[in-house]
């Protein structure tokens, strides 16, 4: 990607945010959509069940690890104040639940996750989320807001089409394919956080689409990992038992010889009932080289990401905190993906 | 994302011959197989020519054809260093 290094910004007035700084911002971000989900119907039940997935999301932040800092720090680490980018961060975090929600009916997890969940109502929970996200964008300045409206809905409509290509490949597995979703699910996403963060700061198209490639980079490594770890679970949890396609499948069927192909197809359609199926398969795809073939993949986007940060070891003070939290998110994520093999 | 690419590292990863020789000439060996590669995916065959050189299944028996090849799922240990 011929995307050149960030450019130090001015310093904001106040001491920048940083990850380990940015607890109470997080909290009003999460106040913020709570006024937007409950504020037309604030004695409905659904108002009750609205507020109850956000606190979980909230809690899973929390806990986890902060992806709703992203916008904020890009906002920052284009020239902006941070606070400038609650609403764009908000909006963010509005459409990561509401898709996830749709996502879980989607791939049949609502009733293994929870017998009592019911995937009607969560797709109307889903609604309610969705359309917070478009609230969230009209608490900011008139311009920005509609700057960042048409690329909210486009990014919708391009995961939209990444789903709709997932849900449509059962029989047509190929690495080139399970590319562009991942891409098109997770790449397009992370790219909407960065850039419409650094549009709160920024009218420089070219700064913006730094932003949105480091985005976009970020999103596919985050999912390149979590292929790993969905591979990986044990329990009736992973990819191979609930028969999703992940990178590692789609590579190991795109390098085997026929005979192995075949094999590992027979394996992977007996696994979601076969514990023993699911291990021999995870067994033959390391044996034709996943792990290799991740590690390139993840070395690919590491770099890239670097890339966007410049050679300068040196970071100005505004840009060291999206680095920072970047660095963290890697190690997060690696450590998750190490603790499930 | 190019599909040649994880064809290379596959042969790569199962066949310590075809490992060994890009290891020794990569430019070589690429266009004697009329492969052609961006500058992007060949540093990410030299980092995955790399990291095959230091793994345990590189200690394996060798094999003359390119096939599923043991030692690949020798444990957690070496997992680390591929995340």
């Amino acid at each position: 990607m011929g995307v050149s290094a960030i450019a130090p910004a001015a310093a904001p007035p106040s001491a920048p945010l940083t990850i380990h700084s940015a607890g109470d911002v997080l909290s009003e971000m999460y106040c913020l959509l709570d006024t937007l989900l409950t504020a037309a119907t604030p004695e409905e039940p659904y108002s009750l069940a609205l507020r109850r997935v956000l606190q979980a999301a909230h809690a899973s932040e929390a806990h986890g690890f902060p992806l709703a800092l992203l916008p904020l720090l890009t906002c920052q680490a284009a020239g902006g104040d941070p606070l400038a980018a609650l609403p764009a961060a908000a909006a963010w975090r509005a459409l990561h639940i509401g898709l996830k929600l749709l996502d879980d009916v989607e791939d049949g997890d609502v009733a293994r996750l929870n017998d009592d969940a019911n995937p009607a109502q969560v797709i109307n929970l889903s609604t309610g989320f969705l359309t917070a996200a478009q609230l969230a964008l009209t608490r900011l300045p008139a311009a920005t807001c509609t700057a960042l409206q048409p690329d909210l809905l486009h990014t919708v409509l391009r995961m939209a089409a990444g789903q709709h290509r997932d849900l449509c490949r059962a029989d047509q597995i190929s690495l080139s394919n399970h590319w562009a979703v991942i891409e098109a699910k997770s790449g397009v996403f992370f790219a909407l956080a960065a850039s419409s963060g650094a549009t709160c700061a920024t009218l420089d198209v070219n700064e913006i689409a730094r932003f949105q490639a480091l985005g976009h980079h970020l999103g596919v490594l985050i999912q390149i990992l979590d292929d790993w770890v969905d591979t990986h679970q044990t329990g009736g949890l992973s990819d191979l038992a609930t028969g999703q396609p992940s990178l590692l499948v789609c590579y190991a069927l795109t390098v085997a010889s026929p005979s192995e192909r075949e094999r590992l197809q027979a394996l992977l359609s007996c696994a979601p009932l076969d514990v023993e199926a699911e291990r021999t398969a995870r067994r033959l795809m390391a044996q034709l080289g996943c792990e290799a073939y991740i590690h390139g993949e993840l070395t690919r986007y590491r770099r890239r990401i670097l890339s966007i940060f410049g050679d300068n070891p040196a970071l100005s003070p505004t840009v060291q905190p999206l680095y920072d939290w970047f660095l963290a998110l890697d190690s997060t994520l690696s450590s998750r993906a190490m603790a499930v093999v | 994302m190019n599909t040649e690419l994880a064809h290379i590292i596959h042969r790569a990863a199962t066949s310590p011959q075809f490992h060994a020789r890009l290891v020794n000439d990569y430019t070589a060996m690429l266009a004697e197989h009329k492969l052609q590669l961006s500058q992007e995916d060949t540093q990410v065959l030299k980092d995955v020519l790399a990291y095959i050189s230091g793994h345990p299944a590189a200690d394996q028996p060798t094999h003359t054809h390119t096939s599923a090849r043991p030692g690949w799922d020798g444990g957690p240990s070496f997992t680390a260093a591929a995340i």
